[in-house]
Order: C-alpha cells, then sequence, then structure tokens
C-alpha cells in the first residue's frame, strides 16, 4: 500500500468513531456560553485552589456520612481527629468496608507522618480568588485539597454530574474504571535473603541516566557490573552475563499470567534484587446476588520482584497490585514507589451504590482509606475528568504488601521525584494562560505525607528544569501568557510559597533543556537563536539570570562533563530559515557563569533523529569514562531509515572525538518502542536492542566483539 | 464580535470539522478523556479568537494548528510516561474489528509519529506545514511518515498471520 492509500485507509477506519456529546456544537454552544459567564476569576480559580474548612470540621462532618457505607467510623474518626496516629487505623477502616478479608497484609505506615499535614503554616495564603490570573503564593494542602469521607466525595461528584447533565442535551457513559478485584492467590513474602550481592562487579559500569541522583528509575535495560539485564518485550526478560567482552544469556524469565496479561514497563536491578513493573490487565466473574454476575476487567499496576542472588535461576519473591495504569516509579534506599493512574468519571461516581465501585483499591480489595483521599477542596464542576493518581510504597523487605498510599483526585498529574518530596504536576488548558498546580508531598522511608500546594504561571516543559536543594525547589517554566511565549524561574520553599522569582524571560521562545548544578541553573531557550542561560539561585529570595550566551541551533540537552564544562546535545539550525541542518555536540566552558563560552562544537550531517532526545534514559554520558553516546537515524528520500549507535569522547584541546558509529539494522529496532541503550561494563562497550546485545572494545578503536540475540 | 452572529457562523464551521479535530485528537493522544479535553479547550481558544480570523476559509487550518498545540503540550506531559498497553480497549469504544487491529497499530507508534499522520489525515496539512510546526526538514517529515507506515504494515501482516 502506498502513502495515499494509506491514509485513505487510516481515515476510513477512523469513521466508526463516534464524537463525544460534549463535543457536538449543541452542547459545545452552552458550554461556551457558560464559559462567558464564568470568565470572572473566581471560576478560573475555583477548579484549582480554594480555601476550605479545617480538617478539625471535617472529621466531625464525616463521622455522620459514613454511616451509609458501614464503614468503621472508629477507625476513621481515630484517624482525623487524632493528626498523630499511626495508621494501624487504615487496616481497620479498610477492612470493615465490606470486603473481603484480604490475607495477611499489614499496613505499616509511620506515624507523625500527619503531623505535616495538619500544622503547616500559619501565614495568611492569599485567597486564590482574589488574585486574579497570578499564580497564588502558596500554602497549606488544605487550602486546595482536602481528605474526604466516601460519601462526602460521592456527593461532590454527584454536584457536579448534575451541572453536567443539565448542560448537555443527552448524557453519555464517560469510561468508567471498574475498580475492584476479589481476592486473588496469595502472593509469597519471603523477605530476600540478605547476601551479599552476587552480582557485584569489580570493574566500573554505568548506570541508568537519571533525572536526580539518589533516586533510581526504571528502565528497559539494566546492568549491575556483572550482568546484564534486557526487557525484551513487555512479557520477557532476558538476563545475560557479561564476561570477557561477550554476553551469554543465563536466563530468561517469563512471567505466569494464568488468566491476566501482564505488560511490564521497566525494571529496576539493585543488589540481589530485580523488580518489574507495569500493568496487568484481569477479567473476573464478580458474584452480585443469587443470579446475577458482573464481568470486572480493569487494568492494574503490579510491581514483581525476584531474588538475583543467582541470576541465572531468578527466584520471585513477592507481587503487588494498585488499581490504575502505570506512570512511573523511583526507588530510593529499599523502597520502590510506584505511581498509578486510575480513571473514573462523574457518572460513575454519582450513581455508584457502593465505594469500590469508583475509588480505588490497593492489594486485594483494599480500598484506599478516607484519610489517604484527597479531593479538591472546594469539590468537582461539570465535565471534571475523575483521575486519581495513585501514589503507593514497597519496603523491598517485603514485597507483597503495599506499605502506604495516597490517592489524589483530580486528574491527568504528572510527578516529579527529588531525594526528599514527590511533586505532582497538573497544567490547566482552560484559560489562555498556561498554568501549572502543584502540590507537594514529602515522603521518606515508605510514608507519604501531603505538605503544600501552589499554582504558578507557566508549565515544565523539560523535567530536568525542576531542582530541588537545601529545602527549596527551583523551577524554570515556559508558558503562554495571553500573548506570547515566555518562561518564569521560581525559588519555593518547603511550603509551596514563591520566595523568589523572575518573568518575562526570554519572551517568544520556550525552554528547551535544563540542568542545575548547586546554586547555578543553566537552560536554553530557542526560537531562531539558542540562548544559553544562567540563573544564580543561591538566594532564594533573589534570583538573578547572570550570564547569557547566544549560540546557533539549541541544545535539547544538557549534562555536566567534568569540572567547569556542560555539554549540550541539541540540532544545528540555519539561524535565517530555521532549517535543521544536523546533531549538534556542544561543550560550554562554566567557570565563569558569568562569562559562558562555548569552546568545542561538533555538527554531525547525515542525522535526521535522536531518539535520546525524547527519552534522556537512552543517554550514555559519562564524564569520568568519557564516553558519549546515543543512537541516531537517517531518511532517504524513498522512504528508507539507518540507524547507528554513534559514541563520541571529548578532548579539551582536540574537542570532540567520533570514536564509533555502527550500523543497527533497521528491523532490529523498528518495531521496539524503546529502541536502544548503550552501556559500558569495564572497557566493553553493549549496544542493546531489543533483539540483542551487540558488544565492542573500548580499548581497540571499538571493534565488534560479538554478537547475542 | 457581532454578539450571536459570530456564535452562529463560529459554531457552523466548527460542526463542520468536529468530527475530524476529535480524530485527530484520539489518534494522536490515544486517550479518550484527553481528546476531549483537548478539543474542547482548543474550541474555547478558538471561538475567544474568532474575530481576529480574517479569511473565513482558513478556519479549519487555524482550529487545527490551535489544536495541535494542545496535542503536543499533552503529548510532552506523556514522555515521562512509558508506554501504555496497545489493547487498552478503553480508548476505543465501539470498534469494528479490523478498525480496532489498524488504531492499535497505530497506537504502537511513537507519539512525533502519531502526530505527523494525524496533522496529514485528518488537519490535512502537508509535509512542510507539518515541518514547521515540528522544527524539522519536510523530508525528515516525509521519511518518518513512510517508515511509521512501514511499521504499521508489518504489524497488521504480523496480526493477520497470528490470527
Amino acid at each position: 500500500m502506498n502513502r495515499d492509500e494509506w491514509k485513505k485507509y487510516l481515515k476510513q477506519t477512523a469513521e466508526d468513531i463516534r464524537l463525544p456529546e460534549r463535543l457536538k456544537p449543541e452542547n459545545i454552544e452552552r458550554q461556551l456560553e457558560a464559559g462567558n459567564d464564568r470568565k470572572n476569576q473566581e471560576k478560573e480559580e475555583r477548579k484549582a485552589w480554594y480555601r476550605s474548612p479545617a480538617l478539625r470540621n471535617a472529621a466531625a462532618a464525616a463521622a455522620v456520612l459514613l454511616i451509609l457505607f458501614g464503614i468503621g467510623q472508629t477507625g476513621i474518626l481515630q484517624g482525623r481527629s487524632d493528626m498523630s496516629g499511626s495508621a494501624s487505623d487504615t487496616s481497620t477502616a479498610a477492612e470493615s468496608a465490606g470486603t473481603a478479608d484480604s490475607a495477611g497484609t499489614v499496613e505499616t505506615a509511620e506515624e507523625g507522618t500527619a503531623e505535616a499535614a495538619a500544622e503547616g503554616s500559619a501565614e495568611a495564603v492569599a485567597d486564590a480568588q482574589d488574585t486574579a490570573a497570578q499564580p497564588d503564593d502558596g500554602g497549606n494542602v488544605e487550602d486546595y485539597f482536602r481528605t474526604v469521607s466516601y460519601d462526602e466525595i460521592r456527593e461532590m461528584a454527584k454536584q457536579a454530574y448534575q451541572e453536567q447533565t443539565e448542560n448537555t442535551e443527552t448524557t453519555e457513559a464517560y469510561d468508567a474504571g471498574w475498580g475492584t478485584m476479589d481476592s486473588t492467590a496469595s502472593v509469597a513474602t519471603e523477605a530476600a535473603a540478605d547476601t551479599s550481592s552476587a552480582g557485584a562487579g569489580q570493574q566500573d559500569y554505568s548506570e541508568t541516566n537519571l533525572l536526580v541522583e539518589g533516586v533510581d528509575e526504571g528502565d528497559v535495560v539494566k546492568t549491575d557490573g556483572s550482568c546484564i539485564y534486557v526487557l525484551k518485550s513487555s512479557q520477557t526478560v532476558k538476563i545475560y552475563r557479561a564476561q570477557e567482552g561477550n554476553a551469554t544469556l543465563l536466563a530468561t524469565i517469563r512471567p505466569e499470567t494464568a488468566d491476566a496479561q501482564i505488560s511490564y514497563q521497566e525494571m529496576y536491578v539493585d543488589g540481589n534484587q530485580m523488580i518489574l513493573a507495569g500493568n496487568i490487565f484481569q477479567s473476573q466473574m464478580r458474584q452480585e446476588s443469587e443470579d446475577m454476575y458482573r464481568m470486572d476487567s480493569a487494568t492494574r499496576t503490579v510491581a514483581d520482584v525476584y531474588d538475583i542472588s543467582d541470576p541465572a535461576n531468578p527466584e520471585f519473591l513477592g507481587r503487588t497490585t494498585r488499581d490504575g495504569q502505570y506512570i512511573t516509579s523511583r526507588k530510593t534506599g529499599n523502597h520502590l514507589y510506584i505511581f498509578s493512574e486510575y480513571a473514573s468519571s462523574l457518572e460513575t461516581m454519582a450513581t455508584a451504590d457502593s465505594p469500590d465501585i469508583f475509588l480505588p483499591c490497593t492489594q486485594d480489595d483494599r480500598l484506599i482509606p478516607p484519610e489517604d483521599l484527597y479531593a479538591p477542596s472546594d469539590g468537582l464542576e461539570a465535565w471534571d475528568s475523575c483521575q486519581y493518581l495513585l501514589m503507593t510504597s514497597v519496603d523491598l523487605e517485603k514485597p507483597g504488601e503495599i506499605q502506604d498510599q495516597k490517592a489524589v483526585l483530580n486528574g491527568g498529574w504528572q510527578v516529579s521525584v527529588t531525594l526528599d518530596s514527590i511533586y505532582l504536576r497538573y497544567i490547566h488548558w482552560d484559560s489562555a494562560e498556561t498554568r501549572t498546580d502543584l502540590v507537594r508531598f514529602a515522603y521518606e522511608d515508605g510514608t507519604f505525607h501531603a505538605v503544600a500546594g501552589v499554582t504558578l504561571a507557566g508549565e515544565l516543559t523539560d523535567e530536568y528544569a525542576l531542582n530541588e536543594q537545601d529545602g527549596y525547589l527551583r523551577l524554570l517554566l515556559s508558558g503562554w501568557d495571553g500573548n506570547q511565549q515566555t518562561n518564569y524561574v521560581y525559588v519555593l520553599n518547603e511550603q509551596m510559597q514563591v520566595t523568589g522569582q523572575i518573568d518575562g524571560l526570554a519572551p517568544g521562545e520556550m525552554i528547551y533543556s535544563a540542568r542545575f548544578m548547586g546554586d547555578i541553573g543553566y537552560f536554553v531557550t530557542y526560537r531562531n537563536m539558542d540562548p544559553l542561560f544562567a540563573v544564580d539561585l543561591s538566594d532564594p529570595e533573589n534570583p538573578r539570570i547572570i550570564g547569557e550566551l547566544k549560540v546557533t541551533g539549541f541544545s535539547d540537552y544538557l549534562h555536566f562533563y567534568g569540572e567547569d564544562q556542560l555539554l549540550g546535545i541539541g540540532w544545528e539550525t540555519d539561524p535565517e530559515t530555521g532549517e535543521q541542518k544536523g546533531l549538534k555536540l556542544s561543550m560550554f566552558d562554566i567557570s565563569d557563569p558569568e562569562n559562558i563560552t562555548e569552546i568545542h562544537k561538533m555538527v554531525i550531517e547525515g542525522v535526521d533523529y535522536c531518539p535520546a532526545l525524547n527519552q534522556y534514559k537512552a543517554f550514555l554520558v559519562d564524564p569520568e569514562k568519557n564516553v558519549i553516546g546515543f543512537s541516531t537515524e537517517l531518511y532517504d528520500d524513498y522512504g528508507n531509515t539507518t540507524a547507528d549507535y554513534m559514541v563520541f569522547s571529548y578532548d579539551s584541546r582536540e574537542g570532540f572525538v567520533q570514536e564509533m558509529k555502527a550500523g543497527l539494522p533497521i528491523e532490529e529496532i523498528g518495531y521496539s518502542t524503546w529502541q536502544v541503550r548503550g552501556l559500558y561494563i569495564g572497557d566493553v562497550l553493549y549496544v542493546v536492542t531489543a533483539s540483542g546485545i551487540r558488544s565492542f572494545d573500548m580499548e581497540k578503536g571499538f571493534e565488534m566483539t560479538g554478537k547475542i540475540e | 464580535m457581532d454578539g450571536n452572529r459570530g456564535k452562529e457562523t463560529f459554531l457552523e464551521l466548527y460542526g463542520e470539522c468536529s468530527q475530524d479535530l476529535y480524530r485527530f485528537a484520539l489518534y494522536t493522544l490515544k486517550n479518550q478523556h484527553d481528546a476531549e479535553d483537548a478539543v474542547g479547550d482548543a474550541v474555547a481558544d478558538a471561538y475567544e479568537g474568532f474575530s481576529k480570523l480574517r479569511d473565513l476559509e482558513a478556519f479549519r487550518a487555524w482550529i487545527f494548528k490551535i489544536l495541535s498545540v494542545k496535542c503536543r503540550r499533552k503529548l510532552k506531559e506523556y514522555t515521562n510516561r512509558t508506554v501504555q498497553l496497545p489493547d487498552d480497549l478503553s480508548a476505543w469504544p465501539d470498534s469494528v474489528e479490523k478498525n480496532l487491529q489498524v488504531r492499535q497499530a497505530f497506537a504502537r507508534l511513537d507519539e512525533e509519529e502519531r502526530m505527523i499522520i494525524s496533522m496529514h489525515v485528518f488537519a490535512g496539512y502537508t509535509s512542510r506545514e507539518i515541518g514547521k510546526i515540528l522544527h524539522r526538514n519536510d523530508n525528515t517529515i516525509r521519511s518518518r511518515e513512510s517508515r511509521a507506515l512501514k511499521k504499521m504494515e508489518q504489524w497488521l501482516q504480523d496480526e493477520e498471520v497470528r490470527g
């Protein structure tokens, strides 16, 4: 089929997609009118941030309403009024919520975590309603979100749903998330044997390229210096021994799927544990009454832990599941943090007759307890999307149990994690100006507690543009201010109050890349030329731009490289036409941030696309080993693609040196979604695709020494 | 804007491309909720700025541009997410089997590939126009699209063989 036939075909296949009711012109009309009426700031801010009654009052109200769902009141009230109560109440509440007794799991969240939520800052926070379309000043989380009882949340949804149905001619059921599963087989919970890591390599080796040092992230390829672990497909993991420049296959893991369909997304390898995280699709018949059955199907998020002390014989240790689709995860110390998104809808929430239908659950039908459930303090509105972000923690010494959890409604959150905090970000689309809601949870040793929230102008366009240091959050945001694209620097304290900011930076441009080193933040904006900025953040109340360097093209990725040097990888463009001329490597001297210079650059022609620029984990950048590796693609006029893996080194006198360019058969990377990863162990470079591993000798001109599937 | 007359014209023009706008968003974002939000917001923005549109003939291209900005922003949010289950059926309700397979294959493409094809198929942009919007050469756009279509073809063939 040629391209035009394809396009006709695709268009045809779209024919049976119906336009949702809400988007039909007659309903759009109502929405536009409603939008006009509510143009005042009150509506703008209502959707995001509101004052709320103190939690103390809420607790009393909750007690009365809880009767409907037969939830043990004692448990909930204790959890509420006793702010520093231990979370053993959590299990009480969950168990008496009318679901089957779960086998053996116990919530073990530490106490004292609720204190932070209760105290917060006593300073007045600017009334969100008064602050026009300006970002607000931040403050207590209760000003924005509060914990709610099941009945409260249902009432919120009912009101919003009523509003919504009054505004449309017909209503249409949104996709409902089915939240519960009957108890599935219990999971082995042997503690991981505390053996010294059998995988400890004596050689140096590369690790996953991370956002924050110390906060591990999952990836499709991992190494511990002795073995290479590859998530070949969503259902298969291959473990290879790397020895003497070669990789040999040790083991293949395929999960037992039974009646479920697993799709692993990412992997962790640390010491003697391997963790696989992803989605599992489960269908079950549920008996509703004597002769009524219901088919429940749901996508849930799963984390499986294996012992790999003997990598040739990985041993399954335990599994945790939680509702929703996998978003991302992190690992620090001995705790795993999984973030998933569970979708419900106003209609489901408003009409459900039991909370397990619309609330997220963890493990065996454990409903999220009310003290861990956050909803917008001022309720829901018509057309709200009703997605819960669910964060769960697992103590890796008890891999079959969920230690702590929090669920935050209302949807579409992005997650950033630093050493101390979890930031949830939500971009506002309903106004001409781009704004981001930011909510901060502190976390430690597997426990979460909500701290504060704020709304800021702009959005995060590069994940490296968020950085936390010494109790301050530094953010570089880009956004539309109603007239044009502009950029902002923000410094916030732990209570999410803005202590310092810069507005109106580089108008007309957008932030493409960023990196922080101590008190200096470096970032690149671009439209025709690439200014590389340096911002001094040493005074949280007074961030200052101290340096600016303009060069052609732009860097889409920044990485510190040795003492006083900053590597930029991006594109060289023609400043007049914007035409892309080639991939560009730049090395900047940042010894004096006020006078940044570009000391070397290399433009690589014959490159049309560099996948790592869209996925930072695909970069291999190791200044100590002096290796810069990534894959590239080139297209010809006939639709043919060639792919290569390229490696560069940097010499302060010679500049960039291309050490290797190895062709990769396009069939190998074409059909896999994660494409290519490069890693090194000792002096061997391994280029890994979903089809296999190629090894190259770094001491002998990167000559290829082996290949294995 | 001229009160009601402007609104009627707007709604009429919107009605003509509403289907394609939604399909564009749905194919690009693979998520029904997000697609609805994106279109809803694009329409709201377009309505606000409608008086500034001088040439009504350009309405379609103009509103698609607004929508593609919304979608691109949303896709940027997705990049830190890993790949969703390609057979996440909730994104494609009420589908005919064959069409579903094609859409599933489409969903396996990466964000930029989906964006490029959607812009061609549903928004009617040329490679050059797409190139300008995505900061790429139009040659790159054509090639990426060809490669994406080839991938889909291969996947669909594999599906058939599997039966």
